[in-house]
Order: C-alpha cells, then structure tokens, then sequence
C-alpha cells in the first residue's frame, strides 16, 4: 500500500511538472514574447534603467532563444514549399 | 569557396492581391540597396527581396528595415497581407510554391482587409503621474512607510505585500485608461484588440483594424484623448500597418 500512497503524489507531481514546463517552452519559445522582450530590453537601456552589463547579457540570453524559435518557424515555412 | 553567410536568398515581406509586376520601390538590408519584387500566382503577390540567407535578429535597424518595406507596399496596395519578420527563402520557386500553397487562404482574407489598415496605440504612465497616485493611494502609502528604514531581511513579507498592491494599483489603472480610452476608439474600428502591456509602467498596448477611408476621423480621436491625458501619460501611436493582430497565416496546407 505504500507505494500507493507514495507513486500518487509523485505522477502529480510529475504532471503540474509537464504543465508546468509546458507553459513555460511556450513562453520561451514563442516568437512574438521573445521579440517584445528584446523590444522592452532595448527600451530600457536606452532610458538607462539597466547597465550596459546587464543589457548584453539578457540580450545574449533572448536572442539564442529567438533563433531556436525562429528555426522551428523556418522548418515550418520550409514544408509550405513543397508540392501538395 | 563561398561561405554560408554569403548565400543569397528570397526574403519576403507580405503578401497582397494583385493582377500585375509592380514596382514598388527599394529598401536597404545591412547597408545594400534591395529592389522589392513581386512573385505571383493568380491573383495574389508576395512581395519579396533577394537578400542574404540567415536568422535576422530582430534588432531596431532590421525591425525597420521590414517595416520600412511594408509601409512602401501599402502606399500602393490597399489589400495587404502580413508575413512575420525574417523569413528567406531558397528560391523564388519556393516562394511560388509557398504562394500556391497559401492561396486558399489568401482568397478567404482578401474580401476581408481590402481597405482595411491597422493601428497601434501604447499608452505609457509619465513616471511624475503614476508617483502622485501612487501617494494618493492610501494602502500603498501606508505600507510603503512601514518598510521605510527596515532592511531588506526585515522587511521581506511587507515587500511582498507591497509588491502584490502595487500590482493590484497598475490593474486599476490600467482598466481605467481601458475604459477611458480603449473603448471609446473601439467604436470608431472595425476591430480592436487589447494586446498585453510591455514593461511596468505601460498602461495600454492595443491595436485597432480601421478603414482607409476614416483613417483621419481615427486619427483625430486618438489627438481628442491624447490632449485629454497628456499631461498623465505618453502616446504612441504607428501607422498605417497591414493587419498583424488581426490576421493568422496558419502554416498549413488548405482546400480551395
């Protein structure tokens, strides 16, 4: 019985972690917030509320998720090329 | 031997409804001048460049770059179709197929945005405005003294608290410029959508779909509640757009 007890909170766990990781690959990986985001970054520099230091990082930090994105976009757009 | 980033390919910008090879003019990409071209199928175009083949960051220079393309396109078309930012192609034979692919699609939205442009309006809290009411606010106010001269440690549950109310303050203020703003020039458009704000002190990202023709009776409503706010908060206000928030090309293949 106690591996009942035990494995039934673990696959709930398990799951809000799905969900969880869900929600959170479609807020890394979608391609409007990633770009906002960069949009608000450079926002900010330039009315000097982040230091230079900061922005470059974040800056780093969005753009590889942008092209990860973006990629997946592209692989889309490239099978609207084929013949149907 | 040639290197990657070197490869040329088709970058393309929208699509619109056309029965001819318009000229629509040149932009520059990276420092290079850039014919805009336009590849057809049927009645449809989409509007392209040849240009390097790689992931464009969306920057400022190559955000205005695309937008600078799409707004030569909508001087001369009145039916213009939205593509996302950086997509290049192989071949214009790609983007043919690509056409053929969408023109069902295309078709359905054509009747839909002939004449039709989009808007964008951000309103922005003055930092001076958003302090006063701040001070005005007397929950805020009196959390606010209770942490002052506490250090962080000591005060960390009250800051949290303060956190949450200060949320709840931006809510109500930015339903009030909703209400204030949003919806009296939702009636004027044929479509509105209130986009989620950007940044901590913006109280409206909207976007409104209008018709060419009451492009001016828009615009004078937007100059109405700006005289009326301006000393609270900032507008800005873009335009004329092709239909971004209100047009989803699906990537997939339709029936006609």
């Amino acid at each position: 019985m106690i591996h009942k007890l035990i494995s039934a909170p673990i696959n709930l766990v398990i799951k809000i972690g799905e969900k969880v990781k869900e929600e959170a690959d479609k807020e890394l990986y979608d391609l409007n917030t990633i770009q906002q985001k960069l949009i608000q970054l450079q926002m900010m520099y330039e009315l000097g509320e982040i230091p230079e230091e900061a922005y470059k990082a974040k800056e780093e930090e969005l753009i590889t998720r942008y092209e990860v994105a973006k990629r997946l976009e592209i692989e889309q757009w490239e099978e609207m090329t084929k013949k149907k | 031997m040639m290197s990657q980033e070197e490869k040329m390919g088709i970058y393309i910008f929208c699509g619109i409804q056309t029965e001819t090879d318009d000229e629509l003019g040149e932009i520059e990409i990276e420092g290079k001048k850039c014919d805009l071209f336009t590849i057809r199928y049927k009645d449809a175009g989409m509007v392209a460049t040849r240009a390097p083949m790689k992931i464009y960051h969306p920057n400022k220079e190559n955000l205005m770059m695309h937008q600078h393309a799409v707004s030569l396109v909508m001087k001369h078309k009145d039916t213009v179709i939205p593509v996302s930012f950086g997509n290049v192609f192989q071949s214009t034979e790609d983007v043919a197929v690509l056409l053929e692919n969408l023109y069902p699609q295309f078709t359905k939205l054509f009747p839909e945005i002939k004449g039709k442009i989009e808007v964008g309006l951000k309103v922005i809290g003055k930092k001076g405005w958003l302090e006063s009411q701040v001070r005005e606010n007397a929950k805020l106010d009196q959390m606010a003294q209770k942490v002052k001269g506490k250090s962080e440690a000591a005060s960390y549950y009250e800051r949290i608290k303060i956190g949450g109310a200060a949320q709840e303050f931006m809510n109500s203020l930015q339903k009030e410029v909703e209400k204030e703003i949003f919806e009296p020039l939702n009636e004027g458009a044929e479509a509105a959508k209130a986009n989620d704000p950007i940044g901590e002190t913006m109280l409206l990202n909207a976007s409104f779909l209008i018709d060419r023709d009451k492009e001016e009776e828009f615009d004078q409503k937007v100059n109405a509640a700006h005289d009326q706010w301006k000393d609270k908060v900032e507008f800005n206000y873009t335009g004329p757009w092709p239909a971004y928030n209100f047009v989803n090309i699906r990537l997939k293949v339709e029936d006609s």
